[in-house]
């Protein structure tokens, strides 16, 4: 009995002093390795699920007819809403345009000097001038109404 | 089509430290775009192009449309 009770509390102590001895993690976010852009995240789907079913309760948004409808209505109404802050509708940005890779972000590909040596933001290079900063500020007002229309 | 923002709570409120710099916080809002339209039966895929929190000058979301989903076999599982 003794013996047994002891090699027990033995083994534990053992089993206690290893796992303290394993090293902690150091890398908070596997995706935090700046020459490996993360691959497009699932995260926030479920979240935008959920959210549009919010949105359709509290306005009453027909069908949308295209893409271009269904980004008005969630830049100008659903952004609004739920974060505070409109967006507006652009074409996609000539810079990193139709033929380029889409799932390739524009600080991925080395050319802006900052990311790789991960250095602070004190130091960094100013940040690039946009090419196209609003090619079409008044966006003509789709059959897909945004939040203007409709309210609660 | 590009959703461009220019400022957003995520990024008036949140500081990245050089440890994360690699970091798309975004990412998130992204997300929730491309759940959104996916369960309204608008498949998109959204990406954050541009990023004010990593020093560009706004916002970019793009979206592409994506095909249309392929449709449910038979036995429909929807007791799941």
């Amino acid at each position: 009995m003794r013996r047994d009770k002891s090699g027990r509390k033995n083994g534990a102590k053992r089993r206690r002093d290893g796992s303290r001895a394993e090293p902690a993690p150091t890398t908070l976010c596997p995706t935090s390795n700046p020459t490996h852009p993360a691959p497009p995240s699932t995260r926030g789907f479920n979240i935008g699920a959920r959210l549009v079913d919010d949105y359709l309760a509290r306005t009453r948004t027909p069908r949308c007819p295209d893409l271009r409808a269904a980004a008005d209505a969630v830049a100008r109404g659903a952004f609004k809403q739920y974060l505070g802050a409109a967006a507006t509708v652009a074409p996609p940005t000539p810079g990193a345009g139709p033929g380029a890779p889409v799932r390739a972000p524009s600080w991925a590909k080395g050319g802006g000097g900052r990311r790789p040596g991960g250095v602070a933001r004190a130091d960094a290079a100013p940040p690039r001038p946009n090419p196209n900063p609003n090619p079409n500020p008044n966006p003509t007002p789709s059959r897909c109404p945004s939040s203007s229309t409709t309210r609660r | 089509m590009s959703l461009l923002l220019d400022d957003t709570p995520l990024t008036d409120w949140v500081e990245l430290p050089p440890a994360l710099a690699g970091l798309s916080y975004l990412a998130l809002v992204a997300g929730a775009v491309r759940g959104g339209l996916d369960a309204v039966g608008i498949p998109v895929d959204a990406v954050v192009v541009r990023d004010a929190l990593r020093g560009d000058a706004v916002t970019e979301i793009r979206l592409t449309p994506k095909g249309p989903p392929p449709p449910e076999a038979y036995p429909f599982k929807d007791d799941e």
